[in-house]
């Protein structure tokens, strides 16, 4: 039990970084289109920024809350259903993962009156790439998890 | 001993000081129960109207809210159940309202084809007793947007006839702030018929519309001219932080969302620049943000030292902020009427006090004056 705590920590922690580096660099790459002076240590130094802010400075929830919320309600479920359902457990969690990053970044502006607040899930690709980290969340999850569980 | 110099020291000491009331005013209510209140324009000595977001224009004469709002108003886009933005906006009287009886009204309309989006839009209408007759639509921000967020939709007519009115960059689409193809985070510049004045700044340039004034704004929700009939102040709301105050020149970039002092609602940096050649700088900005939501420079006798002051309406965490000005430089900042919760409108009236518009379901229309 430990251990897959430990392991989930983990993967919420990289999911946040992965989450807070695509915001960035969705802001980043707009400025560096409009001629503003972006470059690998503006970007780093943003970076390091932002996985403050999200975290410290926001109105919303702190961002590494709202994916431990978002993804342990989604590996809960992928639990509750592999008790009776004999699946691949580290695709089933991927799936699981990848669905709840997307509920987040359909609901959120569904919620707030199409307000995106999160400005890395404006466009399609950037929800793509969310979802697709809680893919790599879940994937990384199941393949770690201990076999009696 | 001459101690002259020693009053610019005094002022940069002092500059942007947030000071304790002194001034003595009174205050009393004419009216409340107004349901959102916006836009106040004050007709006369005797008679005030006032927008509620619902979607209502109101008379107050004598002191006294008539029962009956005007007829004739366009229904209005109302999408948040709160109503915080949108709805019924800004209103106006025309320069010689005396002579045509003409008022211009702001607000967020949902889109004919589509009802998804909607658009701010300012048309112009006739006062005939209780109602708005000959109404014509003079401008609507494009493209639509989905969002009911950040109109802007403030109205001010210059000294040359001619009116500006802002739009705001509706949250989800600050990117196109620094495009000139769009209403979107732009101040435009209007004829009073809705034509398009020859000396705007981007009349014939390629790819740019032609009633735009400046652009790069946020939600710019407060403009006022300056007393000397020249100077345009105004200011717009920030993210978290970087509520600003500017003055507003032709074909200028104010720089959003490449330059602010805010941060964005998540706690991301928006942009890590705070300062661009070519971009301007607001005269005064505000971190934390104060939510400021209109502004008024004092032009009354009632009051002499509140001469020439800017007065802007806060609903964060809600005031009456006076700033003292030399030179259009800000150097000082008295916090008033922080009682009274979020405040949403401040004009000025016609024996010079002033009316304050309070925000929310229940507002008033507060009038501070000096016995």
């Amino acid at each position: 039990m430990k251990k897959t705590f430990a392991i989930f920590i983990a993967i919420v922690i990289l999911i946040m970084t992965l989450f807070v580096i695509q915001t960035t660099a969705s802001y980043m790459q707009y400025l560096y289109q409009m001629g503003m002076p972006v470059d690998l240590s503006v970007f780093l130094s943003a970076v390091g920024s932002d996985l403050i802010g999200m975290n410290f400075r926001g109105l919303l929830p702190p961002i590494i809350l709202v994916i431990f919320v978002v993804l342990g309600v989604a590996f809960f479920v992928a639990h509750l259903i592999l008790r009776r359902i004999s699946l691949e457990k580290k695709y089933f969690y991927a799936f699981a993962g990848a669905s709840g990053m997307l509920t987040l970044v359909t609901l959120f502006p569904a919620l707030s009156y199409d307000l995106e607040m999160y400005r890395g899930a404006l466009s399609l690709l950037g929800k793509g790439y969310i979802t697709a980290t809680g893919a790599l969340g879940g994937y990384i999850f199941g393949l770690n998890l201990p076999r009696q569980s | 001993m001459r101690l002259h110099f020693l009053f610019p020291l005094v002022l940069i000491l002092f500059a942007d000081a947030v000071i304790s009331s002194d001034s003595e005013f009174k205050m009393e209510t004419l009216a409340e129960g107004l349901d959102h209140a916006w836009g106040i324009a004050v007709v006369s000595d005797n008679e005030i109207l006032v927008t509620e977001g619902v979607g209502r224009l109101r008379r107050i004469i004598d002191g006294q809210l008539d029962p009956v709002p005007i007829k004739g108003i366009p229904s209005v886009f109302l999408y948040p159940a709160d109503l915080t933005q949108g709805g019924l906006c800004d209103v106006a009287l025309h320069p010689r309202y005396n002579e045509n009886q003409l008022i211009y009204l702001s607000f967020g309309e949902a889109d004919k084809d589509d009802p998804s989006l909607n658009a701010m839009t300012v048309i112009r209408g006739r006062l005939e007793g209780h109602n708005l007759v000959d109404v014509k639509q003079i401008f609507k921000a494009e493209p639509p947007r989905k969002t009911a967020a950040h109109y802007g939709a403030r109205i001010l007519f210059l000294g040359d006839g001619t009116m500006l009115i802002t739009s705001g960059d509706g949250f989800n689409y600050r990117d196109q702030a620094q495009t000139l193809d769009n209403h979107v985070g732009k101040i435009v510049r209007l004829n009073d018929d809705g034509s398009i004045p020859d000396d705007n700044p981007f009349v014939g340039m390629k790819d740019a519309l032609p009633d735009i004034w400046s652009f790069g704004h946020r939600n710019p929700t407060g403009m006022a001219l300056g007393n000397d009939g020249m100077t345009i102040f105004e200011h717009e709301h920030g993210p978290q932080g970087g509520d600003e105050l500017n003055i507003v020149n032709i074909g200028k970039n104010y720089g959003w969302p490449l330059i602010t002092y805010g941060l964005d609602y998540s706690g991301s940096l928006i942009t890590p620049f705070t300062e661009r050649e070519g971009l301007e700088q607001p005269i005064k900005y505000w971190v934390p943000s104060i939510a400021p939501s209109a502004l008024a420079i004092y032009q009354g006798d009632m009051f002499p030292d509140w001469r020439d002051n800017l007065f802007i309406t806060a609903m964060v965490p809600g005031d009456l902020r006076r700033l003292t000005m030399i030179d259009n430089k800000v150097v000082g900042e008295e916090i008033m009427l922080s009682e009274l919760g979020r405040l949403r409108n401040v004009v000025n009236s016609t024996d010079g006090s002033l009316l304050v518009a309070t925000d929310g379901p229940d507002g008033k229309i507060i009038r501070l004056y000096k016995n």
